[in-house]
């Protein structure tokens, strides 16, 4: 690798979530390579104030600006993206894409602004950076409407996992990872739930993931209780990360019906523990599920709960979802992941 | 065939059978209307913006594909020697093509975020108007002279007996609307019906629960699944096609499975007969045919249909029992 320091900038991090994750292991990547790393924030995190530098003390850590790169994810407005916009040195950015707007507009209008500020930022900075490394291809698509950059497509790693088995005399449990947001159409698995109690009256929903917005929560809330659901349904707010692998290993299935995923990382980590994945395809979700889960046309109640009902109750197809899922998780293991970023930080703008 | 490539074939076949055993299921009623319309009327009341349209989504998408600019200009030549001192122009000056192509593509984003943004709220604000308008009954003002000055139908005294029988095990209350009838209301009541009436007119009478409301408010704000039946009368023979569509699919939603279900309407020959050229043009739509009463309840699924015709012909009674 030709540079001596890779310094990370984020918006904030955060212990267990995705990108909060990702900075963690590329830190440690490039550390193993002998690699001078640190961690800068645009907003501190109390959780994360050991793991993590302010901007202001960017110049206590960067010796020789030539061999200095500097890597910025972006996801969010920050003011990582103006103080970047003002180094000399070599800029990559890690593109995580965002919640297009007007899927929070009605919910989040302060959220949805930011995302805008933040697009305005990336357009600013994209000049300026020598390449960007993108989740997916279609992160890589949409990166592309902001500007030329050379594009180099790195999913995100995901760590060692064990295969668990469902136990066959525990009711169903369908589970869904991830933030109780409105662009993950939370709401749209619980109309299917209300489908598939029919059908599954023992079945359970279970929402492992923190909420991002009150009257969301508050909706949800409304529809669980007008459907019935109330003992079917059930959003656990934020977990640790024992407590999301008991929900992984009490899991049947793993469903989202997501609107909009710039990668997925509980899809990957569901198919990694040999959960059968049923998933509404559209934006990331499909080229990360790649051929190994159910990929739906429709998220109609009616189509999700028929989908759901008949993993549950075919056998051979639960089975040979699982197998499938397991395999495909390979593709996202940390060593063929190192590869990728090596080979994106290697790539030279003049060769 | 490799592993992964028989499992897409597996996935995608087994896909296409979900789908269409969903859309047969939901056409037999494997899948109860009844969730299914509940379905939609939460959704409707928690999620309203559940859904985005594409359509000037579409075309902003368009544009900012258009406003991206390429800063590599072509290098083509009729002669190696001209490929070659462009390869040589363009390396000297992409900095500056560069520079200008960022900012020409900057300038698109910033015009198309916020229009964007002006597209969601279009679509949030024609979403609510489409809402408001399905309440609406256009030239409501003239409409409702006429109706004015029309007599209610008098549910007839034959019929007490045949609604007595059909709402006696009812799974539990039967709301009875919204024509002001206290005698039938008290007859049915002290015969053991759990019943009682919505009505706008009328005075409060002793011994007979008569709540004084328009039904559709009444119906807007029950809870779903609480009714043990319903009589729907006097709005079937003056309400606006959309009023009655929208009782008639509220009443199903707040009526419990298996609830009996009758609804009273006079003969639209017999109304228009009466009315005169004038209302019968402006009243289009009502009252409908029992037919129509009969279509509308087997299209829910509702089972054990049957029409009684007064004897003087001048309204029909038709029962159901919903599913």
């Amino acid at each position: 690798m030709r540079w001596k320091a890779v310094h990370q900038f984020v918006p904030m991090l955060a212990h267990g979530d995705a990108i909060g994750s990702h900075v963690m292991w590329i830190r440690e990547h490039l550390r193993s390579r002998g690699c001078h790393s640190e961690i800068f924030v645009g907003d501190e995190n109390s959780a994360t104030t050991k793991e993590s530098f302010n901007l202001d003390e960017v110049d206590r850590h960067i010796h020789s600006h030539s061999d200095t790169l500097l890597l910025y994810h972006v996801a969010q407005a920050s003011p990582c993206a103006d103080f970047l916009a003002t180094r000399q040195e070599s800029l990559g950015l890690i593109f995580h894409n965002f919640t297009p707007p007007e899927l929070l507009i009605r919910w989040d209008p302060d959220t949805a602004f930011e995302i805008l500020n933040a697009q305005d930022q990336l357009a600013e900075l994209i000049g300026k950076s020598q390449f960007a490394i993108c989740d997916s291809q279609f992160n890589s698509e949409v990166l592309a409407g902001f500007g030329k950059v050379k594009s180099f497509v790195v999913p995100l790693p995901l760590r060692e996992i064990a295969v668990v088995k469902a136990k066959a005399d525990e009711p169903p449990v369908i589970l869904f990872v991830g933030r109780v947001a409105p662009n993950k159409a939370i709401h749209d698995l619980i109309a299917s739930m209300a489908v598939l109690h029919q059908v599954f009256p023992d079945a359970k929903l279970r929402i492992v993931g923190s909420s991002t917005v009150d009257p969301y929560d508050a909706a949800l809330e409304g529809l669980i209780a007008a459907l019935g659901l109330k003992d079917v349904v059930t959003l656990t707010g934020w977990v640790t990360e024992d407590e999301l692998e008991l929900e992984y290993q009490s899991a049947s299935i793993f469903c989202t019906l997501s609107d909009h995923e710039g990668f997925g990382v509980p899809i990957v980590e569901a198919m990694a523990r040999g959960i059968p994945v049923v998933a509404y395809e559209n934006t990331a979700v499909g080229e990360t599920v790649g051929e190994a889960g159910l990929l739906l046309t429709s998220k109609a109640p009616t189509v999700v709960a028929t989908a759901l009902e008949r993993v549950l109750s075919d056998t051979e197809l639960f089975d040979r979802l699982a197998a499938s899922g397991h395999r495909r998780s390979r593709v996202f293991s940390g060593a063929l992941v190192a590869d990728g970023l090596d080979k994106a930080l290697s790539w030279d703008e003049s060769l | 065939m490799s592993d992964s490539q028989s499992d897409t074939d597996y996935f995608q076949e087994i896909v296409a059978e979900i789908e269409t055993e969903a859309r047969n299921r939901a056409a037999t009623g494997e899948y109860p209307r009844a969730l299914l319309r509940s379905l939609e009327e939460e959704f409707r009341r928690w999620i309203p913006d559940a859904s985005l349209e594409n359509g000037v989504e579409d075309t902003i998408r368009g544009i900012e594909a258009a406003s991206y600019v390429d800063a590599s200009v072509p290098l083509e030549s009729r002669s190696s020697v001209g490929s070659f001192v462009k390869w040589v122009v363009r390396r000297l000056t992409y900095f500056y093509h560069r520079h200008m192509a960022q900012q020409v593509t900057a300038l698109g984003i910033h015009v198309t975020r916020p229009l964007r943004l002006l597209d969601a709220m279009l679509k949030n604000i024609d979403r609510r108007v489409s809402a408001i308008e399905d309440q609406l009954d256009v030239g409501a003002a003239a409409r409702s002279e006429l109706i004015a000055g029309i007599a209610n139908t008098c549910v007839p005294e034959e019929f007490k007996e045949i609604l007595l029988e059909h709402l006696t095990d009812a799974p539990g209350r039967v709301v009875f609307g919204d024509l002001f009838q206290p005698e039938l209301l008290r007859f049915l009541s002290r015969q053991s019906v759990d019943i009682y009436g919505v009505s706008p007119t009328g005075d409060t009478i002793e011994a007979v629960d008569v709540r004084q409301e328009q039904l559709l408010d009444h119906l807007n704000h029950l809870e779903s699944d609480v009714l043990g039946g319903f009589v729907l009368c006097g709005v079937t023979d003056r309400g606006s096609l959309n009023e009655q569509l929208r009782v008639l699919r509220l009443l199903l939603l707040r009526s419990k499975p298996g609830a009996p279900v009758a609804v009273i309407v006079a003969h639209p020959e017999s109304l228009s007969s009466r009315f005169g050229p004038v209302a019968t043009d402006l009243l289009h739509g009502r009252p409908l045919h029992p037919e129509t009463w009969c279509y509308l309840l087997s299209r829910e699924h509702a089972s054990d249909l049957t029409v009684t015709e007064a004897s003087d012909s001048t309204c029909s009674l038709i029962t159901a029992k919903l599913q």
